[in-house]
């Protein structure tokens, strides 16, 4: 008898990875685009299992409102939407090859490794940890670690980096001044 | 294959993810595929931090995976500028029919 959360991460995951399989596979970029939302927000249905609340608000947030419209432009400006994927033939040798790379890869990392000697008895037990904003919060700027700062400089350094990409996307981005 | 949820799984997860995404990069002809798969791979590392997060009981996963969805999106951001100029230069972004480096 499986338990209702064994259940659920099942679903979540399958939708996940059928998603994300579509956007490699799938014939017309649209459809790529939509499926990335699709498994973006599985991704962020899987923080929710996990009980990261603030982490999922941010996924959602960021990804299917940020980066999915950043690439609908960009499918937009670069015409990509008209164009088919090349026919079966072009590239099939290895593109089989690396597929089944990872497959056959995959299948030994998932049955031949020995879980409960590599993680030992962590594995079914979960810590007791919310993921709320105010959790979160106290983690950033309250943490009272070797370093006495806790997350506070990596926080602040974020918000250059985010500032100096701006700057970069909009200067690489214009139209060059005509002569 | 455990009857209960664990850690297990959500490394499985990951890693599913990661193949999937690393094939798309390795495979993907189209730039805009190309950027989307990373995408995808970056998702499956912050599964991973969230998933170790939780059941490890330390928050700073899931702050190391708040700063890395933040980088994330600032590159997405970077990446399609430079795909816009590279479409500006060459007309296409068929990664196939770019190949002035190539022998």
């Amino acid at each position: 008898m499986m338990a209702g959360d064994l259940i659920v991460f099942y679903i979540i995951s399958i939708i996940t990875i059928l998603a994300a399989f579509n956007v490699v596979r799938a014939q017309r970029i649209m459809y790529s685009v939509l499926s990335l939302t699709l498994a973006l927000m599985g991704v962020a249905g899987i923080f929710v299992t996990l009980g990261a609340e603030f982490l999922a608000a941010i996924q959602v947030l960021v990804y299917a409102g940020g980066v999915v419209i950043l690439l609908l432009f960009a499918i937009m400006l670069t015409k990509s939407h008209e164009q088919f994927k090349r026919p079966r033939g072009v590239h099939t040798m290895p593109r089989i090859f690396a597929g089944s790379v990872f497959v056959i890869s995959l299948f030994f990392y998932i049955t031949r490794v020995d879980w409960r000697t590599s993680i030992g008895d962590m594995v079914l037990s979960r810590g007791s940890v919310t993921g709320t904003v105010e959790e979160i919060g106290r983690q950033i700027f309250l943490l009272s670690d070797a370093t006495g700062y806790g997350f506070v400089i990596p926080f602040e350094l974020i918000s250059l980096v985010l500032l100096a990409s701006m700057i970069g996307a909009i200067f690489l981005a214009k139209k060059e001044a005509s002569p | 294959m455990t009857l209960e949820l664990s850690l297990y799984h959500y490394v499985v997860l990951s890693t599913v993810l990661f193949a999937i995404g690393a094939y798309g990069i390795i495979t993907a002809q189209n730039a805009v595929r190309i950027l989307m798969s990373i995408e995808i791979v970056l998702n499956s590392a912050n599964i991973n931090l969230v998933a170790f997060s939780s059941y490890l009981g330390d928050l700073g996963g899931q702050v190391l995976a708040t700063f890395t969805i933040a980088v994330a999106a600032a590159e997405a951001g970077i990446g399609l500028a430079i795909l816009l100029v590279l479409y500006r230069n060459f007309g296409t972004v068929n990664m196939g029919d770019i190949k002035n480096l190539r022998w």
